[in-house]
């Protein structure tokens, strides 16, 4: 692989971390907001919502973690790439 | 220029080539973001496991807080009650009414405040406001009025006996 060839597959890799990047800060933002719902009312003296948040809050977090794997997926080309250059 | 060699020591502190920079960054940055992620969620959890006290199913012992001669008209006393972690408020507001309330407003636990003039326990937190006479909600964001204390006076003697007002969870 060229040195051209190299930069365009780096910029490329970076593009894309940021765009799951943008995915889970969006998510993360939910679950802090989801949290602060569930605080809210426990201050309150109630926890109606505590249990739809605090699922809500898991599916985010399990979709994280199924982005997490694209980002490691994404790393582990990059190495193997580099190590055949 | 020549490239430097791959055994210098100083590439253990700094693995990193320079055009890599955003990548390295982004995807730790993204990683510790999925970690926190896990955080927040057993932070939900925490308010699934733990539920808010309910205050009306308490039966607390009768506990004597102030003398009638204590707190003059327009003045309050602070105390505990029912235990050492439950702020509480005393208030004459004449000559021979005194009530008590939780000192924690309903919205987010601030301590409220009694100011005799407006007859009216305020928080300051984010401007709420009760009802002196009834702890019901004046204005602002608490969603229900101050727990109320029960009163006894016996003799010279104001007593605190349980809980007069009727919500299911405090």
């Amino acid at each position: 692989m060229n040195k051209i060839e190299r930069d365009v597959r780096n910029a490329q890799r970076t593009q894309a971390i940021s765009v799951l990047m943008i995915f889970v800060i969006i998510l993360f933002l939910l679950q802090l907001w989801l949290l602060t719902i569930s605080m809210e009312q426990f201050l309150g003296g109630e926890n109606r919502l505590a249990m739809p948040t605090f699922l809500a809050s898991l599916g985010c977090f399990g979709i994280n973690l199924w982005l997490l794997r694209y980002v490691n997926g994404i790393d582990a080309v990059r190495g193997k790439e580099e190590n055949h250059s | 220029m020549a490239d430097t060699p791959k055994n210098e020591k100083w590439r253990n502190d700094f693995p990193t080539p320079w055009n890599d920079d955003n990548y390295v960054t982004r995807r730790e940055f993204t990683r510790f973001l999925v970690l926190t992620s896990g955080a927040l969620t057993v932070g939900s959890g925490y308010f699934v496991v733990n539920r808010p006290r309910a205050l009306a199913a308490e039966r607390p012992e009768s506990m004597a807080v102030a003398t009638v001669d204590e707190i003059g008209v327009g003045e309050v006393k602070l105390f505990r009650f029912p235990t050492e972690n439950d702020p509480a408020i005393l208030m004459r507001l004449a000559d021979d009414q005194y009530v008590a309330y939780r000192q924690r407003c309903s919205h987010l636990s601030c301590p409220v405040t009694y100011n005799h003039a407006q007859s009216r326990l305020n928080c300051p937190c984010h401007n709420g406001a009760f009802d002196a006479a009834t702890g019901n909600v004046l204005f602002g964001p608490p969603p229900s009025p101050l727990p109320k204390i029960a009163l006894k006076i016996e003799g010279a003697q104001i007593y605190a006996t349980g809980w007069e007002s009727e919500h299911p969870s405090l």
